[in-house]
């Protein structure tokens, strides 16, 4: 769990990420998860970008998205990830990156 | 990893920057605010609502001034210390000296800051008296709200005076430092964004009366396990006063409840979601710029007060103000407020437990506290 093991480590500037990052189905997964969480209704509009507190999200809500993500990829995030976790995208991102280690650590 | 997890908190709070190798936090339960709303609100009590505070004045005067103590009744600081007018009191002293050597640092920091919090009284009776409705309009008021507050004050003075004395007696601990971090706090106040609101202050009281007790009973505990049961008798006595000022918010609320349902239970909800500073939040020493954060993480590693109190102090209240019942008079924002409630206590519990979970795998640190000499405990 949360091995050192890594991959290149990513030259790629920010303006590249939204376009370089997590597959579609993760960032879906992670939505539904946000949309659970959150008592959302199944046809609000999210987008990748949508942060956490837009939606209605307390810290308490953030922690649970979190521990939820966790359940489910079956991943440990380490608390100064989680803390920088603010939106859709970036838990995706984090999970496809956790979950890459962990496959990569097998 | 913080039960902060459970809050997140302003930059001027202690969340600082982190000293371990993983860069993590540490757990505690000083559940402070989440970053602060742009605007502060004031007033947030609609102006008729007064009226409320003023038909329960002789409710007050019946069911809660009741719950003071008479002064000839009451415990002083002198019944737990040695006697200086008598030719035992070095002798006292020295006694009370040998019992101190044999307390941890850990408890001293503990201690400490629960002595420096309570010192800070004149903030909290400043908060009591920013409250609309119920503030003591002369300083000298005989409305039954500001009779309480005075007589409140004056019972909680008597928790400083003890501790600050038994800590200088101690010789345990750098005093001076200790007199800083109280004239610091003074001068910084506290900000539990009760927004002028007696609803708000009131389950602020509640919750805040409670998790001291708790503290000051685990101090107790501590102190006794390590042989000091002066001291351990002092901070239980402490305790019990607060136990009795917590019945006492707690009874305004349950009187708000009956009278204005809705809006006491939004008002429940308000101050939970925007979680219960603790009154010391603001504490500095002038040396250790993450001194509250790292007092509030020695509360927690010594069990003294942790993030799984604060979800316990979540859960009783609820059941003494008998939230999963509420139902009539309440809107429909009235209703979400009260199942986010009833529900809140559990997520609580769940997140503080991840987050003692994760701090377990993190390497113990050495924190230095000024208050102790530069000593270093673990947390």
């Amino acid at each position: 769990m949360g091995t050192t093991r890594r991959g290149l480590v990513s030259q790629r500037s920010p303006r590249f990420r939204v376009f370089c990052a997590a597959k579609p189905e993760m960032v879906s997964k992670v939505m539904g998860i946000v949309k659970q969480q959150l008592a959302l209704s199944d046809d609000a509009t999210l987008t990748p970008e949508s942060k956490f507190a837009d939606l209605g999200a307390d810290s308490l809500d953030t922690v649970e998205i979190v521990m939820a993500l966790e359940e489910e990829f079956k991943i440990t995030v380490e608390e100064d990830n989680a803390q920088n976790i603010t939106s859709i995208q970036e838990a995706a991102d984090l999970i496809d990156k956790l979950v890459g280690e962990e496959g990569k650590a097998a | 990893m913080q039960a902060h997890a459970i809050v997140r908190a302003p930059a001027h709070h202690h969340h600082l920057p982190p000293l371990s190798r993983h860069h993590c936090r540490p757990v505690s339960a000083a559940a402070v605010a989440p970053p602060p709303t742009q605007r502060r609100v004031t007033h947030s009590m609609p102006p008729e609502k007064a009226e409320v505070f003023r038909s329960l004045q002789g409710w007050a005067t019946q069911s809660l001034l009741p719950l003071l103590k008479p002064v000839e009744d009451c415990w002083q600081p002198t019944d737990f210390l040695p006697d200086s007018s008598s030719e035992m009191f070095e002798h006292e002293a020295r006694e009370l000296r040998a019992r101190a050597a044999g307390l941890p640092d850990e408890l001293y920091v503990v201690l400490v800051g629960d002595m420096v919090t309570e010192e800070a009284l004149p903030t909290y009776q400043t908060m009591i008296n920013t409250l609309d409705g119920v503030r003591d309009e002369t300083g000298a008021s005989a409305c039954p709200w500001a009779v309480w507050t005075r007589s409140w004050t004056a019972e909680e003075n008597r928790h400083g005076d003890v501790l600050n004395k038994y800590l200088y007696l101690s010789g345990r601990v750098d005093m001076r430092m200790v007199e800083k971090t109280v004239q610091f706090l003074i001068g910084s106040g506290m900000d539990p964004r009760t927004e002028n609101n007696p609803y708000l202050g009131f389950v602020y009281t509640s919750f805040q009366e409670r998790a001291t007790a708790v503290s000051h009973g685990n101090t107790a505990r501590l102190a006794k396990a390590h042989g000091d049961d002066t001291l351990a008798r002092a901070c239980g006595t402490i305790a019990a006063d607060e136990k009795r000022h917590e019945t006492a918010y707690a009874r305004i609320v349950e009187q708000l409840l009956r009278l204005d349902p809705d809006g006491a239970v939004l008002a429940v909800a308000d101050m939970m979601r925007k979680r219960i500073t603790m009154p010391a939040h603001l504490m500095r020493d002038g040396r250790d710029p993450g001194l509250f954060g790292h007092f509030a993480a020695v509360a927690q590693r010594l069990g003294v007060y942790t993030a799984r109190d604060y979800a316990d102090i979540v859960e009783f209240l609820v059941k003494r103000w008998k939230l999963e019942a509420l139902e009539g008079g309440l809107s429909g924002e009235g209703r979400r407020a009260r199942d986010y409630l009833c529900g809140l206590a559990p997520r609580m519990r769940r997140a503080a437990e991840r987050a003692e979970d994760m701090a377990k795998k993190d390497e113990p640190r050495k924190i230095k506290f000024s208050w102790i000499f530069d000593r270093e405990v673990v947390a």
